[in-house]
């Protein structure tokens, strides 16, 4: 059993001093990042997986960030394990991830997956932790099917899933119904699993909230697609009056770039409720947003909430880094803490199941938690129950270089965005019928 | 003024074809050039974007075929795919890797029969058969060949999927040569039509790709293209690229064009005629009076005049017709006056002839018996007849002098020296009547006149002045320059005048207010001016008297 302690976070340079990076075992494998205690130091080693090159490399440099963050925290606090974290390079590919998370199971003897982006590579690791029964903590990835269809007692997700920013987004258009008229949707998103499922939970939510809406297109280009020329002539053939998104990270930005080149925004209104309120968007609308203004939200935000705890986390990453963090940095910042209380509740790595239970109800008090809220996991779907924010872009230079940020906030509670036990048990029921094939 | 043969009919007809004209060449150019662009938009470029969309697609399909045929001849696969067996997880990081692109949902492998055994998510896995209770079902879906390749589908996308096809082929065959099952690549449908491009040319040309189950636009969802198409090289038994071209969308904006020009120009038309039937109707009214006027002119009516109205041309011709009318007046009353004038003329010079003679005969006789007679009351009325006949002699003069008038002998007669004999003459008269004649200063005036004919006309004036005066009466001579060929003399009095009514008669001969006068006095000494290359004006004085103007000529050295 470890300690707890508390302690507030420190300065940069104890921040600093915390912090080891180093290679394990050997040479190092190019990408490869250790963090935390040395190899023959560490009680508990956690095996991230993040894109760290290509289109979503922002992401992968964040939640490095983000999890030196976590460890430092831990560190001040005290009373925690001492814990190894190991970063390589999935290159949004599931065949490198199930290889790399192979071997942090069999060499590095990881207690602990984490992280991944994409959910196709979610999925894919998932299924390493299940037959490893090694418990996989989800900090980035958000296709509600890992924690639904896909869901093993060794999976778990502490950032907000598809379910959840879709649910909020749903309950945000409904609102505005009434004082826009909008009625005709279509739906564009990256042809993998995440897209359609976000399509899915979208439409499930809007449903349940008896919505009068018309879907008038779905649109699916590849992830990473360079042109989506087409797809924007498309979207404004099929006149919608809103658009919703999947597309996410640079995907999202290089769309909205090409969409501002055209009069897209003449008659359209853009939402994407779980990724769109990204730093990163912020930074590449420079100062000229779309004339009729986006809807946009994401896992985590550098202006909302307005808390200590987020002003601290926020602050403590630019101290560190130099500029301020996307959302992932918070989601890899959760998945270590979430760890680490785990450990410490379950007192120790040695029983998985012990894990399992630690994390089915365990409570968090997160950067994005709202006042008088703490996070929690839900031990239903070891989904983690977070508050969500939409907003719109707003002129705001208090996180240079960005001219802009999200701003009037509508804000749903935590509880209104989980899925009915209902419609977990329904789509779990479907999904058992389905002959188990897959390599 | 009748319409169809009216200037304003032509105008008319020229300005509806000068406005509507253009219009409908500007419309045939459009037409023209509209075919042209079709024309030109449909022809070769649209067989180069073709072919190279052709090349693109079948480059894509070169690859993933390359790739299915690594795969199906892979020696453990079909142990693999029958069993599952696979020391050291060679064949499963195999498949992965080779399923990690974005272009597949995965890897299927299938034994003998129509549904997948195993699967292998791939990059862009979602739903069936990976994630979801639908398992892939194949039967039913079209199947090309090509090659040892097996091309099955397209299913087109639905609600849970994506639009997708198989690329299948068999398995390495057992040593015996039995059939191991197949591999197929679970291919995204939209990585083959992205691959044409999206519309061009503000949506006219649409890319689509032909299929064996139907038509597919560049995202990958089902269509149902329009009339024109032209059509590609195939890339599989079946499958062709092609382009929609939408020539309404093409053309239409110069149909808009064109209807918009021909709208135009029948509401020029419309407004012309309209603006021109007005005009016409304005242009009638004001020309019909010139039209009655110049009828009334050419029927002797030559006091006919038209009313004035407005400040433009017509209302100009208006004005000069007037004037004409006018002039043609006088003209034909001068011309008149001159003929009974010079009738008169030759009327009274032959009685003034035929009466002279008899006249002194009966004056001699008269005489005559006058002095043989001794009675003193009939002598007295024989020296009455005398008298009297000495008066009809002088009448008779008068008559052949304005009859005969002399031409006149032109010479320097200075005013003053005129004026001077003048006053010698009649000063007496006036002062016996108590008048005062006064001739002013004028030495600086000196006319080329006959003199005494002049002098006969000045005395004329001056008897009528003195006649027409009472005691204390005036009478001025006055003389000055007017300009450098002519001089005016007036003469002026104060006496009773001339009523307005008859001033204009009062030179005409033989007529007099006097009741014994000849009425000869006025038009001869008119006549010996106009003689002597001048005029005679009586002019009307504001107050009481008359004022004759006479303008002469002066004298000028050789």
């Amino acid at each position: 059993m470890f300690v707890q302690r508390r302690a507030h976070l420190g300065a940069a340079a104890i921040v600093m001093a915390c912090l080891t990076a180093g290679a394990a075992n050997g040479a190092p494998a190019r990408g490869r990042v250790e963090l935390g205690a040395a190899a023959d130091k560490a009680q508990v080693t956690i095996g991230c997986l993040y894109p760290m090159t290509g289109r979503a490399a922002i992401y992968g440099r964040d939640s490095v960030a983000g999890i030196r963050l976590a460890l430092s925290d831990l560190a001040a606090e005290g009373g925690y394990p001492r814990i190894r974290v190991i970063v390589d390079d999935d290159r949004s590919k599931a065949s490198f991830a199930v290889r790399l998370a192979e071997d942090y199971i069999a060499q590095d003897k990881a207690k602990f997956l984490c992280g991944m982006v994409s959910s196709g590579v979610a999925q894919a690791v998932s299924k390493v932790a299940m037959k490893h029964r090694v418990v996989m903590i989800g900090t980035d990835h958000a296709s509600s099917r890992l924690t639904i269809e896909g869901l093993h007692p060794y999976y778990f997700r502490v950032s907000n899933d598809s379910y959840t920013s879709m649910a909020a987004g749903a309950r945000y258009l409904a609102q505005i119904q009434a004082k826009t008229k909008w009625k005709r949707v279509a739906f564009i998103g990256p042809d993998y699993d995440y897209g359609h499922v976000s399509w899915s939970d979208f439409r499930s939510s809007l449903d349940s909230l008896g919505v009068s809406y018309e879907a008038v297109g779905t649109f699916w280009p590849k992830l990473y697609e360079p042109d989506y020329s087409t797809y924007i002539q498309a979207l404004q053939k099929s006149e919608p009056d809103i658009v919703v998104t999947a597309l996410w990270g640079g995907d999202f930005v290089a769309f909205l770039n090409q969409a501002r080149t055209t009069d897209f925004f003449e008659n359209i209104r853009l939402a994407n409720f779980d990724t769109g309120g990204n730093y990163e968007v912020m930074l590449a609308l420079g100062n000229t947003p779309p004339p009729k203004g986006l809807i946009l939200s994401a896992r985590h935000h550098n202006n909302w909430p307005d808390t200590e705890q987020n002003r601290r986390f926020v602050n403590a990453f630019h101290a560190m880094e130099g500029r301020y963090p996307t959302y992932a940095a918070e989601g890899a910042y959760s998945g270590i803490m979430a760890a680490a209380k785990a450990v410490v509740k379950a007192g120790g790595t040695k029983d998985p199941d012990a894990l399992v239970r630690a994390l089915e109800n365990l409570e968090l008090k997160l950067p994005e938690d709202p006042e008088g809220f703490s996070s929690f996991i839900d031990p239903d779907t070891h989904q983690i129950v977070q508050a969500q924010a939409v907003g719109e872009v707003v002129p705001d230079t208090s996180f240079p270089p960005a001219k802009v940020m999200l701003g009037k906030w509508t804000v749903f509670r935590a509880e209104d965005l989980r899925p009915p036990p209902e419609l977990v048990r329904s789509r779990r029921a479907k999904a058992a019928e389905a002959v188990e094939m897959s390599e | 003024m009748r319409l169809r043969s009216s200037i304003v009919r032509k105008y008319l007809l020229i300005s509806l074809l000068g406005s509507v004209a253009p219009m409908i060449a500007v419309g045939a150019l459009y037409d023209r050039y509209a075919g042209a662009l079709l024309e030109q938009i449909t022809g070769e470029r649209l067989t180069a974007q073709l072919t190279a969309t052709a090349s693109r697609i079948t480059a894509f399909l070169d690859v993933r075929s390359y790739q299915i045929e690594t795969l199906s001849n892979y020696p453990a696969l079909p142990v693999f795919a029958r069993t599952g067996y696979d020391p050291g997880g060679e064949i499963g990081s195999l498949l992965r890797i080779e399923a990690d692109v974005p272009d597949l949902y995965g890897i299927l492998l299938f034994d003998q029969g129509p549904k997948p055994i195993r699967i292998v998510a791939g990059q862009a896995a979602s739903g069936a058969p990976y994630w979801s209770n639908l398992a892939l079902d194949l039967s039913g879906k079209p199947v090309t060949r090509a090659g040892d390749t097996e091309v099955i589908g397209p299913v087109p996308p639905s609600e849970d999927q994506s639009g997708y096809l198989l690329m299948r082929q068999a398995m390495r065959p057992s040593p015996s040569g039995a059939s191991q099952g197949s591999i197929a690549l679970h291919v995204r449908l939209a990585s083959i039509t992205e691959l044409m491009g999206g519309p061009s040319l503000a949506g006219i040309i649409q890319p689509v790709l032909k299929t064996p189950v139907g038509f597919f636009d560049s995202v990958g969802k089902p269509v149902v293209p329009g009339r024109k198409l032209a059509a590609g090289p195939e890339v599989l038994p079946g499958w062709q690229p092609m382009l929609v071209i939408d020539p309404d969308q093409l053309i239409s904006p110069f149909v808009a064009a064109r209807q918009g020009l021909f709208v135009t120009g029948a509401l020029v038309a419309i407004v012309t005629f309209v603006l021109f039937t007005r005009l016409s109707g304005k242009l009638r009214d004001r020309i019909t009076p010139l039209v009655k006027g110049a009828e009334a002119v050419a029927a002797g009516n030559l006091d006919y005049r038209i009313t004035e109205t407005g400040d433009d041309e017509i209302s100009g011709l208006a004005k000069t017709f007037n004037a004409m009318s006018g002039r043609l007046r006088e003209n034909v009353d001068r011309t008149m006056k001159v003929e009974r004038l010079a009738a008169l003329g030759e009327f009274a010079t032959g009685v003034a002839h035929e009466i002279r003679n008899p006249l002194a005969t009966i004056k001699t006789s008269v005489q005559a018996l006058g002095r043989g007679e001794a009675d003193s009351e009939r002598k007295d009325i024989l020296r009455d007849v005398e008298s009297e006949i000495d008066r009809l002699a002088r009448v008779m003069e008068d008559v052949l002098a304005f009859g005969r008038p002399h031409p006149p002998q032109r010479s320097a007669v200075p005013v003053d020296e005129l004026f001077r004999r003048v006053f010698v003459l009649m000063n007496r008269a006036a002062e016996e009547r108590q008048l005062t004649l006064m001739p002013a200063d004028s030495r600086a005036a000196v006319l080329n006149v006959d003199r005494d004919q002049i002098i006969q006309v000045m005395m004329n004036l001056v008897i009528n002045s003195i006649q027409a005066c009472q005691a204390g009466g005036h009478i001025t001579l006055r003389a000055r320059l007017d300009g450098a060929d002519s001089a005016v003399i007036e003469v002026e009095d104060d006496g009773s005048g001339i009523a307005p009514d008859i001033l204009g008669k009062v030179t005409d001969p033989f007529f007099t207010t006097k009741s014994r006068g000849t009425g000869l006095g006025l038009a001869i000494s008119r006549q010996l001016v106009e003689l002597n290359g001048g005029e005679l004006h009586i002019a009307p004085k504001a107050t009481q008297g008359t004022l004759v103007i006479l303008q002469l000529p002066t004298w000028k050295e050789q």
